[in-house]
């Protein structure tokens, strides 16, 4: 009896209660705090770091330092091939990684790509995803940025996959700080775009949210049950 | 009466007209037409933006069903927005669009090259999506890039641009609404209207907005 209504006084709550419209941003005002803290650490810190990294090193040689620590990273891919299943594409993607490994002098060049064998993405946050887990909440991360739950341990157990994490420290600590800085120099130009936004937040929130959704269906997710609450 | 004429002798011209352009034929068609423009005028577009805005606005925006953009953007606001709210929003919403990516399309139009996939159309369909690849010159890998199209009448017309499953309407419903309720429907179209909706010195805008 006490449970039942209970369960009606919480029907009613859940009535009066007006829907939020980020269900998946249960934590928006931590995020936003979050956001912008990020957003001071990026402009004061590694935004001008990426900015003299794209103004001291040539084009060819930033290029070929993306190539050389995207192949390290590539057995993550082959593992979660794996993991999910994928096996004609864990086959091809060790082949890629051999390739580019070998003939590609250990991943300074890509001739996988130029022979048609284009980079796949996959982590251990799409392999839960395929498994079953749903993107919990959405979440902004110190320093990293946007995340879910899901991605959050995803990324905690990726780091296992990663052959510097198994690297001395005098190794891994600067193939690392290349590896972010490099990432950061290749978003140059695209606060341009979120500047524009209404809402940057939001607008990172959804496209987060949505890329992700695009990369654990393999670019081909099923249609959205589009509500616009009419 | 005569209006009714009008608009009647203009749909039946349009669809004279292009009763027969499948969509992924008009989506080609008309991003090769913009390219080839910008291509001859690049210099002229340049100095005097406003040319340029109004070039699309007569070349792109007429292949885009705007009203359903504006409404599915809108999403649970569009029933409480009256006749006029509604209107200018979705004249203010168009135009940001434009100004917001003609200095990209200006910028990046000769360093990628679209690839087209072919379009499996159901018959009898009035909804599809034509898939691209921009293929990137500088070799990074290409990027996804779909319109998602349906009949007005006898017209294809494009309602959506997904990048990389990132869907335009859907992003910016997710904008609107979080501003709409803090500030009101019409502070949202007067800001747009005034060409200033990146929040200068907000979090998020340290890109610098440089305003048109």
């Amino acid at each position: 009896m006490r449970s039942c209504i209970l369960a009606v006084v919480m029907l009613i709550a859940g009535c009066a209660h007006s829907p939020t419209y980020a269900p998946e941003d249960p934590l928006e005002p931590v995020n936003r705090a979050v956001y912008a803290f990020n957003n001071t650490a990026d402009r004061w810190v590694l935004k001008p770091v990426a900015q003299a990294y794209v103004a001291a090193v040539p084009a060819e040689i930033r290029s070929t330092a993306s190539r050389f620590l995207g192949n390290l990273l590539y057995p993550t891919t082959i593992l979660n091939d794996l993991l999910q299943g994928k096996f004609a594409q864990a086959g091809r993607d060790t082949t890629r990684f051999l390739l580019n490994t070998s003939f590609g002098l250990g991943g300074l060049l890509d001739p996988a790509t130029r022979i048609g064998w284009t980079e796949n993405r996959e982590d251990f946050g799409q392999t839960l995803a395929v498994w079953g887990v749903g993107d919990g909440w959405f979440l902004m991360l110190p320093f990293l940025g946007p995340s879910t739950n899901r991605d959050l341990v995803g990324r905690g157990i990726d780091v296992f996959a990663h052959p510097l994490y198994y690297a001395p420290p005098e190794v891994a600590i600067p193939l690392e700080a290349v590896d972010i800085v490099d990432t950061r120099a290749q978003l140059l130009g695209t606060e341009q775009v979120l500047a524009q936004q209404f809402d940057p937040y939001a607008f990172l929130r959804s496209a987060y949210l949505q890329r992700r959704r695009g990369l654990i269906y393999d670019g081909n997710p099923p249609p959205e049950e589009d509500d616009w609450g009419e | 009466m005569t209006r009714m004429l009008a608009l009647l002798s203009a749909a039946l011209i349009a669809t004279a007209t292009w009763a027969a352009e499948a969509p992924d034929e008009m989506v080609k068609r008309v991003s090769s037409q913009l390219q080839s423009l910008i291509a001859q005028n690049h210099a002229a577009y340049k100095a005097d933006l406003n040319k340029f805005y109004a070039t699309v606005d007569d070349v792109v925006v007429p292949h885009f069903d705007v009203p359903f953009i504006a409404r599915s953007v809108l999403a649970r606001n569009w029933r409480d927005a009256s006749e006029e709210q509604r209107t200018r929003f979705a004249q203010a919403f168009k135009d940001m669009l434009i100004r917001s990516y003609a200095n990209a399309l200006l910028e990046y139009h000769d360093s990628v090259e679209a690839q087209w996939k072919p379009l499996r159309l159901a018959p009898e369909t009035s909804d599809a999506v034509v898939h691209s690849a921009l293929i990137r010159k500088d070799g990074k890998p290409p990027v996804n890039l779909s319109f998602a199209v349906h009949k007005v009448g006898d017209e294809w017309k494009i309602y959506d641009i997904i990048v990389e499953n990132i869907s335009l309407v859907q992003n910016f419903r997710g904008q609107f609404h979080a501003e709409i309720k803090r500030s009101g429907l019409d502070a949202v179209i007067a800001r747009m209207e005034s060409g200033a909706y990146g929040k200068p010195g907000a979090a998020g805008s340290d890109g610098g907005s440089t305003g048109p």
